[in-house]
């Protein structure tokens, strides 16, 4: 007989009842050696095979038969325990629904994050060159890099035009934002061009390609290549199209303008800097020799009179970008790595507490169990059977758990993305590879969830079970005890963190920030020649409840530009830069230390330069009014300082304030982003309906388009409003499974002690007194957990305030505000149960028995 | 007593039939001889199991055979039950085809 027949046949017979598995083999190797004799190998060979297979479904359907019948039983008995008790069952299940839930959601939300620019072909070859904590480079940087490293493939940087608006014909909108960019572009990054030719676009100056959803927005019906469109001041030909920017990409744009339209993108500026740089190298292991010649690179080019301000090249990944680089004047909103960080660790504690929820109320309810235990072992059955049977039930449970968070997580989806501002389509997942990973991962916190409670249950003797002794002993308690503290210790340290963000975020939104944001109208996006300005102002002026009015380039939380400035003592200060009128101070009523701000008697004030305090104190400038200095905007510039204005916070929170210097920018060319007008009024609506007629009586063909600068300033925070809320939602639900596992538990314990409180209440003891004794068991771990969570929190938390450079301390209130809730909630969960048993007539505890 | 299944009846008398030599190979055979069926081994020792179960047969292992390389051959034999049993099976067949020899079509 062959080797394979014979390993086949040992096979189909391992599938034979118990102890008959040899005879069947025996007979069958015997009828073999008679056919082989009497017909031959191959045909006796044949009938083995054919014999075999003819075996198979009588023999797998006997085997089946009995254990199918078994987990029927198993079946019955489950859910007929399920739905004997069901306050149990519905707080086990729905406890692992809400932790499935969480961690599901948290889960997209991190692999969304993690899949930022993974798009791009090359990704891991393309950098982002960046100088000291700033993303912007001058714009000579990328043609030199090009010019100077063999280890460069393609360099290309992004100006960052902002919103512009946009006139085809006779449509005309606002667009934002609006990139310059060159040609090498599309050969770093992986843009798919619909139209157009990827090797020649934007190569000329006065060309763009419009993305998809605009192109469609001006040409709804026609070919847009080659058509002329008007973006801000200037003319362009229509180059290409390509496909809509990635919501996981980390900057985003709704067309790209050729850089060569600009005297930046002709000729080689060094002395300023706004542009985001971009090289992609040969290959990703190239970045370190680029590194090291990065300072010579500096020296060569870079204006280098002070070695104190000596600007230091850098380069980062592509892939970091969205959740490590926090550097100023980025292209678009960045995460946190923090984030993600405290979201998964939130995740994982969620689904633990879950699970310690379900293995705590398993084995408490199976103490319920122990005489059906016992009746199976006297009755035959073995350990195994046991631990498979209540393993199975436990992998039932999570399962229909896991369905039950499939469909809450379906439910919950889209309110969770408006949380989070991030578009997670369920469509966006690779089904495929998360399905089966999360029923896996669901199996597994079955198992593990059940493995305790199987071997624990399994381990009575029939004998002590039906003798009535409460099994348990020492051990469970302790097990059960430091589960309720672990749970507990999770939920004060949410309840503290949560505090914390919130008290952080009253403080980013309350702080004294050195200019008034409230009552101050803004008309955005205005691209108007300066005496259509100047006529609005003048207009606008006429209202009562209009107080100033003021055309600038820069407003607080909008960003600024970045300068160097040089004294006459030759040193150079590197430093923000504002561009406004006269009537600035008066609209963000900022307070003049010294000198005084540009003002329409003092013809020379345009040529006028404020420093802020921080300047004046940060590089020790005495006397600062009337001291000459040369700015160099591309040329050098001679100014001289007519005033020092109080610090004012010009950037968010997160930045420590810096030096500010603020230009007379009007009749410059260096543009108006922004008039904005200070109000004294009790009627908005009226006023916002009065400032939007006179501005379309100044320019008809313009939208109109405004907003409170309060709104704009604390849009700075959308991120940490974010983590405070979904912090807010987490910390709720980790509080409300936590009591709801505390909750069973405590009906399981009092379940246990209602005699004890019988002959207790039959000797005297008041309600009260029992509801204590029944409370403070729990109570105690409860103020340990919190005790516990203290060092913890206090840890986790001072880690994310490391974000703002304005914090809150931690003051010892938070902590005993947090403990005091904890304790109040566990005593309301546990007391509930406590003062019913409390309540309730010894008599009728007592008559059993 | 529950009523023997035909099968059952079939193996059964087989066993009988083989006397003192009734193991797997030969009660295969012998089905084969009386009806004609070709019952697989699985087939068999499913119900073989059943009936030792029921108490219709024991088992009983016998002296090792040259035939089988040294290994023993498992013998089956009628209980008194399994007898009673079969009995029982013989009076209803008889029943049932009581003064009937070979059956005719009639037309109602």
């Amino acid at each position: 007989m062959s080797s394979l027949s014979n390993f086949i046949l040992k096979m189909v017979s391992r599938l034979i009842a118990n102890g008959q598995q040899a005879s069947f083999r025996d007979d069958l190797t015997e009828e073999f050696y008679i056919r082989l004799q009497s017909d031959g190998q191959r045909s006796a060979l044949f009938w083995l095979w054919i014999h075999l297979i003819r075996s198979l479904p009588t023999v797998v359907g006997f085997q089946l038969f009995w254990r199918i019948i078994m987990w029927k039983h198993y079946l019955k008995t489950s859910f007929r325990m399920l739905f004997k008790t069901k306050g149990y069952s519905s707080i086990n299940i729905f406890g692992l629904a809400v932790g499935f839930a969480c961690s599901m959601l948290i889960g997209l939300f991190v692999s969304y994050e993690l899949s930022y620019d993974r798009f791009h072909v090359n990704a891991d070859r393309i950098f982002r060159v960046t100088m000291t904590d700033e993303v912007s480079t001058p714009p000579a940087m990328a043609r030199a890099l090009a010019r100077d490293f063999p280890e460069i493939e393609y360099a290309t940087c992004f100006s960052n035009l902002r919103i512009q608006p946009v006139k085809y014909e006779e449509h005309i909108f606002y667009e934002s934002p609006v990139l310059g960019t060159t040609n090498e572009c599309f050969h770093i990054f992986s843009f798919k061009l619909l139209a157009g030719d990827r090797n020649t676009v934007l190569k000329e100056p006065n060309t763009v390609v419009l993305t998809e959803s605009m192109s469609t927005k001006y040409f709804p019906n026609e070919d847009p290549l080659h058509k002329m469109i008007i973006i801000g001041d200037n003319t362009y030909r229509v180059d290409g199209v390509m496909e809509d920017v990635p919501e996981n990409a980390h900057f985003t744009f709704r067309c790209l303008v050729s850089n060569k339209t600009f005297p930046w993108g002709r000729e080689d500026w060094w002395n300023t800097s706004f542009m985001s740089t971009y090289v992609m190298l040969h290959h990703p292991t190239d970045i370190t020799s680029l590194n090291d010649k990065l300072p010579d690179f500096e020296t060569k080019y870079v204006y280098d009179g002070d070695p104190d301000h000596k600007p230091l090249y850098m380069s980062q990944p592509l892939t970091s970008i969205h959740l490590h680089s926090h550097l100023r004047f980025e292209l678009g909103q960045n995460g946190d790595y923090k984030n993600i960080i405290i979201f998964t660790t939130a995740a994982i504690f969620m689904i633990i507490i879950a699970c310690i929820n379900f293995m705590n109320l398993t084995t408490a309810r199976s103490l319920v169990r122990v005489r059906e235990i016992g009746i199976r072992k006297t009755v035959g059955s073995t350990r195994k059977q046991l631990i498979h049977q209540f393993l199975g039930e436990s992998l039932l449970l999570s399962l229909v758990a896991f369905i039950i968070g499939i469909m809450m997580v379906l439910f919950l989806l889209p309110t969770f993305c408006h949380l989070i501002g991030k578009p997670i389509g369920i469509g966006s997942i690779n089904m495929d590879l998360v399905l089966p990973g999360l029923i896996g991962f669901s199996l597994m916190i079955g198992l593990l969830a059940g493995v305790y409670p199987a071997i624990f249950l399994s381990s009575y003797s029939p004998v002590q079970v039906m003798k009535n002794v409460h099994a348990g002993g020492k051990r469970s308690v302790i097990f059960r005890n430091g589960m309720v503290i672990f749970q507990f210790l999770v939920s004060s340290t949410l309840i503290i963190g949560t505090l914390t963000v919130y008290r952080q975020l009253h403080l980013i939104q309350n702080k004294n920030i050195g200019f008034d944001k409230e009552q101050v109208l803004v008309i955005k996006n205005l691209h108007p020649d300066i005496l259509k300005s100047e006529a609005l102002k003048q207009r606008l002026l006429q209202h009562p409840d209009v107080v100033a009015v003021s055309a600038s380039g820069n407003l607080p939380g909008k960003g600024n530009g970045r300068n160097w400035i040089a004294t006459e003592d030759e040193d150079t200060l590197i430093v923000n830069s504002y561009f406004t009128d006269f009537n600035y101070a008066d609209v963000l009523q900022l307070q003049l230390i010294e000198g005084r701000f540009f003002s329409r008697e003092f013809s020379t004030d345009t040529a006028g330069i404020i420093l802020n305090a921080h300047a004046v104190r940060a590089n020790n400038i005495k006397d600062p009014v009337g001291k000459r200095v040369t700015f160099y905007y591309g040329r050098p510039i001679p100014m001289t300082v007519i005033g020092v204005v109080e610090d004012f916070h010009f950037e968010s929170l997160h930045q420590p304030l810096t030096s500010l210097a603020i230009f007379y920018g009007i009749n410059k060319g260096w543009g108006i982003n922004f008039i904005s007008v200070r109000l004294r009024t009790e009627h908005m609506q009226n006023l916002v309906k009065f400032v939007e007629q006179e501005w379309k009586a100044v320019n008809p063909a313009m939208p109109f388009d405004y907003s409170f600068l309060d709104d704009e300033y604390d849009a700075m925070y959308t991120n940490e409003i974010r983590t405070g809320k979904v912090a807010f939602v987490f910390c709720l639900l980790a509080v409300a499974v936590s009591c709801l596992g505390l909750f069973g538990l405590s009906i399981f314990i009092i379940e246990q002690r209602v005699k004890e409180i019988g002959i207790r209440k039959v000797l005297g003891e008041s309600i009260i007194g029992a509801v204590w004794l029944l409370s403070c068991q729990s109570l105690k771990w409860i103020i340990l957990a919190f005790v516990l969570s203290i060092p913890l929190s206090l840890f986790v938390m001072q880690h994310w305030l490391q974000n703002f450079a304005y914090r809150v301390s931690m003051d010892p209130w938070i902590f005993l505000l947090s403990g005091a809730l904890a304790v109040l909630i566990a005593f309301l969960t546990v007391s509930t149960r406590s003062i019913k048993a409390a309540m309730a007539n010894p008599v009728d505890s007592l008559r059993t028995e | 007593m529950k009523e023997l299944s035909k099968a059952e009846e079939m193996i059964l008398l087989a066993i009988y039939r083989l006397d003192d030599n009734a193991y797997g190979v030969t009660i295969r055979q012998k089905i084969h001889e009386i009806s004609g069926k070709d019952y697989t081994y699985g087939t068999l020792y499913g119900i073989l199991e059943q009936m030792v179960n029921k108490n219709y047969l024991i088992r009983e292992k016998g002296q090792p055979t040259s035939e089988r390389g040294g290994r023993s051959k498992t013998f089956y034999y009628l209980t008194q039950t399994g007898v009673d049993a079969l009995n029982k099976a013989l009076e209803i067949h008889q029943r049932i085809w009581q003064g009937i020899s070979k059956l005719t079509f009639k037309k109602s």
